[in-house]
Protein backbone atom coordinates (compact mmCIF):
# COMPACT_ATOMS: atom_id res chain seq x y z
CA UNK A 1 0.00 0.00 0.00
CA UNK A 2 2.30 2.32 0.93
CA UNK A 3 5.16 2.99 -1.86
CA UNK A 4 4.64 6.40 -1.55
CA UNK A 5 4.65 6.35 2.61
CA UNK A 6 8.29 4.64 2.08
CA UNK A 7 9.45 7.17 -0.15
CA UNK A 8 8.15 10.01 1.40
CA UNK A 9 9.93 8.80 4.84
CA UNK A 10 13.18 8.37 3.25
CA UNK A 11 12.69 11.91 1.24
CA UNK A 12 12.34 13.16 4.84
CA UNK A 13 12.57 11.19 7.85
CA UNK A 14 10.75 12.31 10.71
CA UNK A 15 13.12 14.57 12.72
CA UNK A 16 12.76 14.50 16.48
CA UNK A 17 11.18 12.30 18.41
CA UNK A 18 10.16 14.76 20.78
CA UNK A 19 8.96 13.51 24.21
CA UNK A 20 7.14 15.50 26.72
CA UNK A 21 9.50 16.22 29.86
CA UNK A 22 8.13 14.12 32.57
CA UNK A 23 7.58 16.56 34.57
CA UNK A 24 5.72 18.79 31.92
CA UNK A 25 3.45 14.88 31.39
CA UNK A 26 2.81 14.96 34.35
CA UNK A 27 1.37 18.76 34.92
CA UNK A 28 -0.23 18.84 31.45
CA UNK A 29 -2.10 15.89 32.75
CA UNK A 30 -3.20 16.82 35.84
CA UNK A 31 -4.22 20.37 34.22
CA UNK A 32 -6.91 18.53 32.16
CA UNK A 33 -8.26 16.32 34.57
CA UNK A 34 -8.44 18.94 36.55
CA UNK A 35 -10.63 20.92 33.54
CA UNK A 36 -12.45 17.54 33.35
CA UNK A 37 -13.25 16.77 36.82
CA UNK A 38 -14.62 20.01 37.19
CA UNK A 39 -17.10 19.83 34.60
CA UNK A 40 -18.09 16.13 35.85
CA UNK A 41 -18.42 17.99 39.48
CA UNK A 42 -20.29 21.05 38.10
CA UNK A 43 -22.75 18.90 36.29
CA UNK A 44 -24.31 17.02 39.74
CA UNK A 45 -24.08 19.91 41.35
CA UNK A 46 -24.42 17.15 44.64
CA UNK A 47 -27.98 17.76 43.67
CA UNK A 48 -29.29 14.49 42.21
CA UNK A 49 -30.10 11.27 43.64
CA UNK A 50 -28.32 7.79 42.81
CA UNK A 51 -28.23 8.99 39.17
CA UNK A 52 -25.95 11.55 39.56
CA UNK A 53 -24.02 11.63 36.56
CA UNK A 54 -27.93 12.45 35.06
CA UNK A 55 -27.48 16.21 33.66
CA UNK A 56 -31.68 17.23 33.64
CA UNK A 57 -33.39 17.59 36.68
CA UNK A 58 -34.14 14.56 38.54
CA UNK A 59 -34.01 10.86 38.61
CA UNK A 60 -31.55 8.02 37.20
CA UNK A 61 -31.89 7.81 33.39
CA UNK A 62 -33.64 10.90 32.51
CA UNK A 63 -32.41 11.55 29.94
CA UNK A 64 -34.43 13.16 26.78
CA UNK A 65 -34.57 11.45 23.22
CA UNK A 66 -32.10 12.37 20.34
CA UNK A 67 -33.91 16.15 18.55
CA UNK A 68 -35.98 15.49 15.97
CA UNK A 69 -38.65 13.35 18.10
CA UNK A 70 -39.46 16.31 20.51
CA UNK A 71 -43.11 17.35 19.82
CA UNK A 72 -43.12 21.26 20.73
CA UNK A 73 -41.61 23.92 18.78
CA UNK A 74 -38.46 25.54 19.34
CA UNK A 75 -38.80 29.45 19.67
CA UNK A 76 -39.07 32.35 17.00
CA UNK A 77 -37.95 35.64 17.99
CA UNK A 78 -40.28 38.02 19.84
CA UNK A 79 -37.70 39.28 23.06
CA UNK A 80 -39.74 39.52 25.99
CA UNK A 81 -37.32 41.81 28.19
CA UNK A 82 -39.36 44.65 27.11
CA UNK A 83 -42.86 43.12 27.86
CA UNK A 84 -43.93 45.44 30.52
CA UNK A 85 -44.17 43.77 33.91
CA UNK A 86 -47.30 43.56 35.54
CA UNK A 87 -47.91 45.04 39.48
CA UNK A 88 -46.17 42.92 41.53
CA UNK A 89 -49.67 40.94 42.99
CA UNK A 90 -51.65 38.79 41.26
CA UNK A 91 -54.69 36.77 43.29
CA UNK A 92 -55.99 34.83 40.45
CA UNK A 93 -55.49 31.10 41.00
CA UNK A 94 -54.98 30.35 37.64
CA UNK A 95 -53.43 33.14 36.65
CA UNK A 96 -51.43 32.86 32.78
CA UNK A 97 -47.97 31.91 32.82
CA UNK A 98 -46.98 34.67 31.90
CA UNK A 99 -48.21 37.23 34.28
CA UNK A 100 -46.90 34.92 37.42
CA UNK A 101 -43.81 34.33 35.94
CA UNK A 102 -43.70 38.16 35.24
CA UNK A 103 -44.73 38.85 38.72
CA UNK A 104 -41.76 36.86 39.72
CA UNK A 105 -39.72 38.21 37.75
CA UNK A 106 -40.48 41.37 39.47
CA UNK A 107 -40.15 40.08 42.67
CA UNK A 108 -36.81 38.43 41.98
CA UNK A 109 -35.20 41.86 41.74
CA UNK A 110 -35.83 42.64 45.17
CA UNK A 111 -33.73 39.70 46.91
CA UNK A 112 -30.97 39.47 48.52
CA UNK A 113 -27.81 39.15 46.59
CA UNK A 114 -25.41 39.90 49.03
CA UNK A 115 -24.15 37.85 51.33
CA UNK A 116 -20.23 35.96 52.83
CA UNK A 117 -22.50 32.51 51.81
CA UNK A 118 -24.26 30.79 48.80
CA UNK A 119 -26.23 27.86 50.33
CA UNK A 120 -28.46 25.87 48.51
CA UNK A 121 -30.22 23.00 50.85
CA UNK A 122 -32.17 20.75 48.26
CA UNK A 123 -33.73 17.06 48.40
CA UNK A 124 -34.48 15.09 45.38
CA UNK A 125 -37.04 12.52 45.08
CA UNK A 126 -36.43 9.40 42.50
CA UNK A 127 -38.80 6.82 41.60
CA UNK A 128 -38.18 3.46 40.54
CA UNK A 129 -39.32 0.11 39.44
CA UNK A 130 -38.68 -2.58 41.82
CA UNK A 131 -40.37 -6.06 40.73
CA UNK A 132 -44.57 -4.84 40.52
CA UNK A 133 -44.44 -1.76 42.61
CA UNK A 134 -42.53 1.45 42.52
CA UNK A 135 -40.09 3.00 45.38
CA UNK A 136 -38.96 6.31 46.32
CA UNK A 137 -35.89 6.93 47.26
CA UNK A 138 -35.06 10.68 48.79
CA UNK A 139 -31.50 12.50 49.24
CA UNK A 140 -30.71 15.57 50.67
CA UNK A 141 -27.93 17.66 49.78
CA UNK A 142 -26.31 21.19 51.63
CA UNK A 143 -23.99 23.52 49.75
CA UNK A 144 -21.98 26.30 50.98
CA UNK A 145 -20.12 28.00 48.36
CA UNK A 146 -18.04 31.00 49.91
CA UNK A 147 -18.43 34.33 47.99
CA UNK A 148 -15.41 34.51 45.44
CA UNK A 149 -14.23 31.25 46.03
CA UNK A 150 -12.41 32.30 49.67
CA UNK A 151 -13.24 30.99 52.80
CA UNK A 152 -14.39 27.30 54.16
CA UNK A 153 -16.82 25.66 51.34
CA UNK A 154 -18.22 22.94 53.27
CA UNK A 155 -21.35 20.22 52.05
CA UNK A 156 -23.56 17.16 53.47
CA UNK A 157 -25.37 14.89 51.65
CA UNK A 158 -27.23 12.53 53.09
CA UNK A 159 -29.72 9.27 51.95
CA UNK A 160 -33.06 10.28 53.77
CA UNK A 161 -34.68 6.18 53.25
CA UNK A 162 -36.71 4.91 50.49
CA UNK A 163 -40.51 3.36 50.72
CA UNK A 164 -42.48 1.95 48.33
CA UNK A 165 -44.71 4.59 45.92
CA UNK A 166 -48.34 4.53 44.83
CA UNK A 167 -50.83 3.27 45.16
CA UNK A 168 -51.07 -0.82 46.00
CA UNK A 169 -47.21 -0.86 46.29
CA UNK A 170 -47.29 -1.17 50.39
CA UNK A 171 -49.21 -4.44 49.21
CA UNK A 172 -46.84 -5.50 46.64
CA UNK A 173 -43.91 -4.92 49.08
CA UNK A 174 -45.52 -7.49 51.27
CA UNK A 175 -46.15 -9.56 48.98
CA UNK A 176 -42.64 -8.82 48.06
CA UNK A 177 -41.24 -10.50 51.43
CA UNK A 178 -41.11 -6.74 52.92
CA UNK A 179 -37.72 -5.83 51.47
CA UNK A 180 -35.65 -3.26 53.47
CA UNK A 181 -33.36 -2.58 50.51
CA UNK A 182 -33.68 -2.48 46.23
CA UNK A 183 -30.66 -2.46 43.67
CA UNK A 184 -31.38 0.09 40.89
CA UNK A 185 -29.79 -1.64 37.66
CA UNK A 186 -26.96 -0.22 36.02
CA UNK A 187 -27.75 1.32 33.23
CA UNK A 188 -26.44 4.75 30.65
CA UNK A 189 -26.43 7.05 32.67
CA UNK A 190 -25.77 4.82 36.21
CA UNK A 191 -22.88 2.85 35.54
CA UNK A 192 -22.63 0.90 38.60
CA UNK A 193 -26.09 -1.13 40.19
CA UNK A 194 -26.77 1.06 43.02
CA UNK A 195 -28.29 -0.37 46.15
CA UNK A 196 -30.97 1.77 48.06
CA UNK A 197 -31.92 1.07 51.45
CA UNK A 198 -35.56 1.71 53.15
CA UNK A 199 -33.45 3.12 56.56
CA UNK A 200 -32.16 6.66 55.76
CA UNK A 201 -28.11 6.93 55.75
CA UNK A 202 -25.96 8.63 57.71
CA UNK A 203 -24.77 12.59 56.84
CA UNK A 204 -22.12 12.74 55.11
CA UNK A 205 -20.18 16.02 55.41
CA UNK A 206 -17.65 17.40 52.66
CA UNK A 207 -15.54 20.01 52.20
CA UNK A 208 -13.68 21.84 49.47
CA UNK A 209 -14.33 20.40 45.92
CA UNK A 210 -11.40 18.74 44.31
CA UNK A 211 -10.08 15.89 42.54
CA UNK A 212 -7.78 13.16 43.70
CA UNK A 213 -4.61 12.52 41.56
CA UNK A 214 -3.11 9.02 40.77
CA UNK A 215 -0.26 9.61 43.01
CA UNK A 216 -2.71 10.68 46.02
CA UNK A 217 -2.74 14.46 46.06
CA UNK A 218 -5.74 16.41 46.47
CA UNK A 219 -6.12 19.27 44.19
CA UNK A 220 -8.50 21.87 45.25
CA UNK A 221 -10.81 23.47 42.86
CA UNK A 222 -13.54 26.55 43.13
CA UNK A 223 -16.90 25.51 42.72
CA UNK A 224 -17.87 25.82 38.62
CA UNK A 225 -21.19 26.23 37.36
CA UNK A 226 -22.69 24.36 34.69
CA UNK A 227 -24.15 26.70 32.22
CA UNK A 228 -24.30 26.79 28.57
CA UNK A 229 -22.50 23.58 28.68
CA UNK A 230 -19.60 24.84 29.55
CA UNK A 231 -18.23 24.87 33.66
CA UNK A 232 -18.14 28.74 34.81
CA UNK A 233 -17.04 30.19 38.21
CA UNK A 234 -19.22 32.27 40.65
CA UNK A 235 -17.38 35.33 39.32
CA UNK A 236 -18.29 34.56 35.40
CA UNK A 237 -21.57 33.99 36.75
CA UNK A 238 -21.75 37.61 38.01
CA UNK A 239 -20.98 38.77 34.61
CA UNK A 240 -24.23 37.05 33.02
CA UNK A 241 -26.54 39.98 30.62
CA UNK A 242 -29.07 40.90 33.55
CA UNK A 243 -32.00 41.48 30.46
CA UNK A 244 -34.13 38.61 29.31
CA UNK A 245 -33.21 38.97 25.75
CA UNK A 246 -29.17 39.04 26.19
CA UNK A 247 -29.48 36.34 28.88
CA UNK A 248 -31.25 34.32 25.83
CA UNK A 249 -28.58 35.42 23.54
CA UNK A 250 -25.77 34.66 25.54
CA UNK A 251 -27.20 31.31 25.83
CA UNK A 252 -27.75 30.51 22.10
CA UNK A 253 -24.33 31.57 21.44
CA UNK A 254 -23.17 29.47 24.18
CA UNK A 255 -25.03 25.95 22.81
CA UNK A 256 -24.22 27.06 19.09
CA UNK A 257 -20.47 26.78 20.38
CA UNK A 258 -20.56 24.00 22.19
CA UNK A 259 -23.55 21.17 20.61
CA UNK A 260 -25.09 18.81 22.56
CA UNK A 261 -26.65 16.23 20.39
CA UNK A 262 -28.65 14.67 23.53
CA UNK A 263 -30.59 17.92 24.10
CA UNK A 264 -32.64 20.23 22.04
CA UNK A 265 -32.55 23.85 22.33
CA UNK A 266 -35.23 24.31 24.35
CA UNK A 267 -34.63 21.50 26.84
CA UNK A 268 -30.59 23.14 27.20
CA UNK A 269 -32.46 26.38 28.27
CA UNK A 270 -35.02 25.57 30.50
CA UNK A 271 -32.57 23.15 32.10
CA UNK A 272 -30.20 26.16 32.45
CA UNK A 273 -33.03 28.69 33.40
CA UNK A 274 -34.18 26.50 35.99
CA UNK A 275 -30.99 25.93 37.36
CA UNK A 276 -30.13 29.69 37.39
CA UNK A 277 -33.54 30.36 39.15
CA UNK A 278 -32.31 26.89 41.67
CA UNK A 279 -29.09 26.94 42.48
CA UNK A 280 -26.88 29.62 41.37
CA UNK A 281 -25.09 32.22 42.61
CA UNK A 282 -26.69 34.95 40.31
CA UNK A 283 -27.77 38.69 40.94
CA UNK A 284 -31.47 39.19 41.57
CA UNK A 285 -31.53 41.19 38.14
CA UNK A 286 -30.56 37.62 36.37
CA UNK A 287 -33.02 35.97 38.33
CA UNK A 288 -35.63 38.45 37.29
CA UNK A 289 -34.20 38.38 33.43
CA UNK A 290 -34.62 34.28 33.68
CA UNK A 291 -38.18 34.36 34.93
CA UNK A 292 -39.08 36.92 31.92
CA UNK A 293 -36.98 34.75 30.07
CA UNK A 294 -39.34 31.39 31.07
CA UNK A 295 -42.31 33.72 30.60
CA UNK A 296 -41.07 34.05 26.77
CA UNK A 297 -41.45 30.45 25.90
CA UNK A 298 -44.88 29.36 23.93
CA UNK A 299 -44.52 26.35 25.44
CA UNK A 300 -44.67 26.95 28.82
CA UNK A 301 -48.08 26.80 30.08
CA UNK A 302 -50.24 27.95 33.38
CA UNK A 303 -51.73 25.16 36.05
CA UNK A 304 -53.35 25.77 39.13
CA UNK A 305 -51.76 26.71 42.12
CA UNK A 306 -49.42 23.17 43.67
CA UNK A 307 -48.43 22.20 46.45
CA UNK A 308 -44.99 20.31 46.75
CA UNK A 309 -43.83 17.04 48.72
CA UNK A 310 -43.09 19.05 51.49
CA UNK A 311 -46.59 21.04 51.74
CA UNK A 312 -45.90 24.14 50.20
CA UNK A 313 -47.84 25.80 47.98
CA UNK A 314 -47.00 27.90 45.32
CA UNK A 315 -47.99 29.10 41.54
CA UNK A 316 -46.99 26.28 38.83
CA UNK A 317 -46.70 25.89 35.24
CA UNK A 318 -46.18 22.60 32.97
CA UNK A 319 -42.87 22.68 30.82
CA UNK A 320 -42.87 19.94 28.16
CA UNK A 321 -39.59 17.51 28.20
CA UNK A 322 -39.49 14.43 27.03
CA UNK A 323 -37.19 11.87 28.64
CA UNK A 324 -36.68 8.47 28.07
CA UNK A 325 -38.46 7.05 30.71
CA UNK A 326 -41.50 8.46 29.72
CA UNK A 327 -41.68 12.15 32.02
CA UNK A 328 -42.97 14.04 29.55
CA UNK A 329 -43.75 17.37 31.96
CA UNK A 330 -42.05 19.33 34.15
CA UNK A 331 -44.17 20.76 36.84
CA UNK A 332 -41.95 24.36 38.46
CA UNK A 333 -43.74 24.93 41.73
CA UNK A 334 -42.46 28.77 42.75
CA UNK A 335 -43.67 31.19 45.07
CA UNK A 336 -44.47 34.20 43.23
CA UNK A 337 -44.23 36.64 45.67
CA UNK A 338 -40.62 35.89 47.01
CA UNK A 339 -39.70 34.81 43.86
CA UNK A 340 -38.24 31.55 45.25
CA UNK A 341 -38.74 28.36 42.82
CA UNK A 342 -40.09 25.30 45.50
CA UNK A 343 -39.75 22.38 43.43
CA UNK A 344 -39.26 21.08 40.16
CA UNK A 345 -41.42 17.78 39.19
CA UNK A 346 -40.71 14.94 36.64
CA UNK A 347 -44.47 14.14 35.71
CA UNK A 348 -45.49 11.26 33.05
CA UNK A 349 -48.31 11.67 30.25
CA UNK A 350 -50.45 10.02 32.84
CA UNK A 351 -49.85 12.76 35.18
CA UNK A 352 -47.21 10.29 37.82
CA UNK A 353 -44.56 11.35 39.83
CA UNK A 354 -41.31 9.97 38.72
CA UNK A 355 -39.14 12.04 40.76
CA UNK A 356 -38.68 15.51 42.00
CA UNK A 357 -36.08 17.95 43.46
CA UNK A 358 -37.60 20.12 46.49
CA UNK A 359 -35.30 23.94 46.88
CA UNK A 360 -35.54 23.61 50.96
CA UNK A 361 -33.73 27.09 50.15
CA UNK A 362 -31.23 28.54 48.38
CA UNK A 363 -29.83 32.23 48.51
CA UNK A 364 -27.13 34.33 50.20
CA UNK A 365 -26.16 34.76 53.93
CA UNK A 366 -23.86 36.06 56.29
CA UNK A 367 -23.65 32.95 58.85
CA UNK A 368 -20.83 30.48 58.28
CA UNK A 369 -21.23 27.12 57.34
CA UNK A 370 -21.49 24.43 60.76
CA UNK A 371 -18.45 23.13 61.87
CA UNK A 372 -17.62 19.43 60.61
CA UNK B 1 -0.08 0.37 28.41
CA UNK B 2 -3.53 0.30 29.09
CA UNK B 3 -5.76 2.04 26.48
CA UNK B 4 -9.46 3.23 27.11
CA UNK B 5 -12.04 2.05 25.21
CA UNK B 6 -14.32 4.38 22.75
CA UNK B 7 -17.20 3.77 25.00
CA UNK B 8 -15.75 4.21 27.86
CA UNK B 9 -14.41 7.86 26.11
CA UNK B 10 -17.49 8.25 24.52
CA UNK B 11 -19.06 8.06 27.90
CA UNK B 12 -17.03 11.04 29.30
CA UNK B 13 -15.73 8.31 31.59
CA UNK B 14 -12.49 10.56 33.59
CA UNK B 15 -10.63 7.85 34.28
CA UNK B 16 -10.81 6.57 30.83
CA UNK B 17 -8.87 9.93 29.82
CA UNK B 18 -6.61 9.88 32.27
CA UNK B 19 -5.52 6.52 30.43
CA UNK B 20 -5.96 8.34 27.11
CA UNK B 21 -3.70 11.22 28.16
CA UNK B 22 -1.15 8.66 29.33
CA UNK B 23 -1.10 6.49 26.37
CA UNK B 24 -1.02 9.15 23.76
CA UNK B 25 -0.11 12.42 25.16
CA UNK B 26 3.91 11.64 23.36
CA UNK B 27 2.15 10.83 19.80
CA UNK B 28 0.37 14.01 20.20
CA UNK B 29 3.13 15.53 21.38
CA UNK B 30 5.79 14.62 18.40
CA UNK B 31 3.00 15.40 16.46
CA UNK B 32 2.36 18.60 17.32
CA UNK B 33 5.74 19.74 17.23
CA UNK B 34 6.22 18.65 13.88
CA UNK B 35 3.05 20.64 13.10
CA UNK B 36 4.71 24.13 14.64
CA UNK B 37 7.89 23.45 14.52
CA UNK B 38 8.23 25.04 18.15
CA UNK B 39 8.07 23.22 21.45
CA UNK B 40 5.89 25.61 23.59
CA UNK B 41 3.35 26.13 20.88
CA UNK B 42 3.22 22.23 20.54
CA UNK B 43 2.49 22.18 24.19
CA UNK B 44 -0.50 23.88 23.80
CA UNK B 45 -1.48 22.22 21.00
CA UNK B 46 -0.83 18.76 23.26
CA UNK B 47 -3.30 20.59 25.96
CA UNK B 48 -5.54 21.92 23.05
CA UNK B 49 -6.19 18.38 21.89
CA UNK B 50 -7.04 16.80 25.13
CA UNK B 51 -9.41 19.30 26.14
CA UNK B 52 -10.93 18.86 22.98
CA UNK B 53 -11.65 15.27 22.85
CA UNK B 54 -13.02 15.50 25.87
CA UNK B 55 -15.85 18.60 24.38
CA UNK B 56 -16.40 16.24 21.35
CA UNK B 57 -16.52 12.70 22.77
CA UNK B 58 -19.37 12.07 21.39
CA UNK B 59 -18.61 12.71 18.06
CA UNK B 60 -15.99 9.88 18.42
CA UNK B 61 -17.15 6.50 16.77
CA UNK B 62 -18.31 4.04 18.25
CA UNK B 63 -16.62 1.34 16.56
CA UNK B 64 -13.16 1.37 15.46
CA UNK B 65 -9.51 0.75 17.57
CA UNK B 66 -6.77 2.57 18.56
CA UNK B 67 -7.94 6.48 19.39
CA UNK B 68 -5.37 7.88 18.30
CA UNK B 69 -6.23 8.55 14.50
CA UNK B 70 -9.01 10.53 16.00
CA UNK B 71 -6.53 12.43 18.45
CA UNK B 72 -4.09 13.32 15.56
CA UNK B 73 -6.81 14.44 13.64
CA UNK B 74 -8.06 16.69 16.76
CA UNK B 75 -4.45 18.21 16.83
CA UNK B 76 -4.65 18.64 13.02
CA UNK B 77 -7.62 20.70 13.48
CA UNK B 78 -6.60 22.39 16.52
CA UNK B 79 -3.65 23.82 14.49
CA UNK B 80 -4.97 24.70 11.83
CA UNK B 81 -6.74 27.37 14.13
CA UNK B 82 -5.27 27.39 17.29
CA UNK B 83 -7.14 30.59 18.03
CA UNK B 84 -10.44 29.41 17.58
CA UNK B 85 -9.24 26.64 20.15
CA UNK B 86 -7.89 28.81 22.48
CA UNK B 87 -10.51 31.05 22.79
CA UNK B 88 -13.58 28.32 23.17
CA UNK B 89 -10.59 27.06 26.19
CA UNK B 90 -9.55 30.37 27.45
CA UNK B 91 -10.58 29.56 30.87
CA UNK B 92 -8.94 26.30 31.11
CA UNK B 93 -5.83 28.09 29.20
CA UNK B 94 -5.34 30.69 31.81
CA UNK B 95 -5.27 27.81 34.46
CA UNK B 96 -2.43 26.17 32.44
CA UNK B 97 0.82 25.41 34.56
CA UNK B 98 3.42 28.15 33.01
CA UNK B 99 6.47 26.59 30.97
CA UNK B 100 9.86 26.68 31.92
CA UNK B 101 11.75 28.86 29.71
CA UNK B 102 14.56 27.10 29.80
CA UNK B 103 15.51 23.77 29.68
CA UNK B 104 17.13 22.37 32.87
CA UNK B 105 20.02 20.58 31.40
CA UNK B 106 22.29 22.84 28.84
CA UNK B 107 22.81 19.33 26.99
CA UNK B 108 19.10 18.86 26.50
CA UNK B 109 18.86 22.45 25.40
CA UNK B 110 21.70 21.75 22.76
CA UNK B 111 20.06 18.82 21.41
CA UNK B 112 16.94 20.94 21.08
CA UNK B 113 18.77 23.42 18.93
CA UNK B 114 19.96 20.86 17.06
CA UNK B 115 16.77 19.30 16.66
CA UNK B 116 14.73 22.64 15.51
CA UNK B 117 17.32 23.62 12.83
CA UNK B 118 16.43 19.87 11.26
CA UNK B 119 13.01 20.67 11.61
CA UNK B 120 13.13 23.87 10.26
CA UNK B 121 14.80 22.14 7.39
CA UNK B 122 11.96 19.79 6.60
CA UNK B 123 9.23 22.14 7.05
CA UNK B 124 11.05 24.84 4.18
CA UNK B 125 10.31 21.59 2.28
CA UNK B 126 6.76 21.19 3.42
CA UNK B 127 6.21 24.64 2.97
CA UNK B 128 6.02 23.83 -0.31
CA UNK B 129 3.07 21.31 -0.35
CA UNK B 130 -0.66 22.55 -0.01
CA UNK B 131 -1.92 22.02 3.66
CA UNK B 132 -3.57 19.22 2.66
CA UNK B 133 -0.72 17.50 1.35
CA UNK B 134 1.29 18.46 4.04
CA UNK B 135 -1.25 17.06 6.99
CA UNK B 136 -1.37 13.66 5.11
CA UNK B 137 2.60 13.83 5.14
CA UNK B 138 2.20 14.08 8.70
CA UNK B 139 -0.33 11.32 9.68
CA UNK B 140 1.35 9.18 7.13
CA UNK B 141 4.59 9.33 7.00
CA UNK B 142 6.22 11.05 10.41
CA UNK B 143 3.30 9.70 12.93
CA UNK B 144 2.75 6.20 10.83
CA UNK B 145 -0.84 5.72 10.73
CA UNK B 146 -2.29 4.46 7.57
CA UNK B 147 -4.59 5.21 4.98
CA UNK B 148 -7.43 4.58 6.77
CA UNK B 149 -6.50 6.14 10.07
CA UNK B 150 -5.48 8.95 8.31
CA UNK B 151 -8.91 9.19 6.77
CA UNK B 152 -10.30 8.74 9.92
CA UNK B 153 -8.46 11.34 11.58
CA UNK B 154 -9.08 14.37 8.76
CA UNK B 155 -12.64 13.00 7.95
CA UNK B 156 -11.78 12.64 4.19
CA UNK B 157 -12.39 9.55 1.91
CA UNK B 158 -9.42 6.69 1.69
CA UNK B 159 -8.62 8.23 -1.80
CA UNK B 160 -8.27 11.46 -0.99
CA UNK B 161 -5.69 10.11 1.49
CA UNK B 162 -3.80 8.35 -1.21
CA UNK B 163 -3.55 11.18 -3.88
CA UNK B 164 -2.80 13.86 -1.12
CA UNK B 165 0.36 11.60 -0.33
CA UNK B 166 0.58 10.79 -4.19
CA UNK B 167 1.58 14.48 -5.02
CA UNK B 168 3.22 15.32 -1.81
CA UNK B 169 5.63 12.52 -3.37
CA UNK B 170 6.08 14.12 -6.90
CA UNK B 171 6.93 17.66 -5.08
CA UNK B 172 9.21 16.25 -2.21
CA UNK B 173 10.44 14.24 -4.82
CA UNK B 174 11.31 17.31 -7.32
CA UNK B 175 12.48 19.34 -4.38
CA UNK B 176 15.03 17.00 -3.39
CA UNK B 177 16.22 16.35 -6.46
CA UNK B 178 16.78 20.04 -7.47
CA UNK B 179 17.91 21.46 -4.13
CA UNK B 180 15.19 23.78 -4.48
CA UNK B 181 14.87 25.82 -1.22
CA UNK B 182 11.30 26.38 0.33
CA UNK B 183 10.33 29.62 1.78
CA UNK B 184 11.59 30.32 5.61
CA UNK B 185 10.21 27.98 7.91
CA UNK B 186 8.71 30.64 10.07
CA UNK B 187 5.67 31.69 7.37
CA UNK B 188 4.94 27.81 7.28
CA UNK B 189 0.98 28.60 8.75
CA UNK B 190 2.83 31.74 10.24
CA UNK B 191 0.88 33.91 12.75
CA UNK B 192 -1.76 31.21 13.31
CA UNK B 193 0.04 30.43 16.90
CA UNK B 194 0.35 34.14 17.95
CA UNK B 195 -3.65 34.51 19.10
CA UNK B 196 -3.43 31.99 21.75
CA UNK B 197 0.15 32.77 23.01
CA UNK B 198 -1.20 36.37 23.34
CA UNK B 199 -4.55 35.47 25.33
CA UNK B 200 -2.41 33.08 27.68
CA UNK B 201 0.19 35.55 27.97
CA UNK B 202 -1.91 37.84 30.06
CA UNK B 203 -2.63 35.90 32.89
CA UNK B 204 0.99 34.72 33.31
Amino acid sequence: MSNDIEELARLLPAPVEADLAPDRHRLLKEHLMQEIQDAVRARPRRLLGPGWRAVKWGLAGAVPVVAGTVAFVLLGGQPTATAPAPTARNDATVAAPRNVLLVAATNALKTKSTGRYFVTRTETGYVFAAHRYDVLGRRYAEDWEPRSGKGRAWGVAQHLGAAPFGPGSQAAWRADGSPSAWTIPANGKNPEPTRVTAAAGPRTPGGAIGMQTRDGKFIAVARSYFLGGQAMSAAALAALPTDAAGLRAWLTKRYKADPDPLMTFQDRLIDDALHLLADMPVTAQVRSATYQMIAGLDAVKPLPDATDQRGRTGSAVAIPVRYEDGVTTLRVIFNRDSANVLSIEQLTAAGKLRGYTLVVSSGWTDERPPAE
Amino acid sequence: MEIPTREQLRAGDPAAFDLLFDAFANAVHRHAVRLTGDWSVAEDVVSLTFLEAWRLRQRLRPEGDSPLPWLLGIATNVHRNIARAARRHRDALRRLPARQSVPDFADELVDRMHDAAQLAAAQRALGRLRRGEREVFFLCVWSGLDYAAAAEALGVPVGTVRSRLSRARSKLRKIVDTGEPGPPAGQLDGGRSSAARSIQEKKR
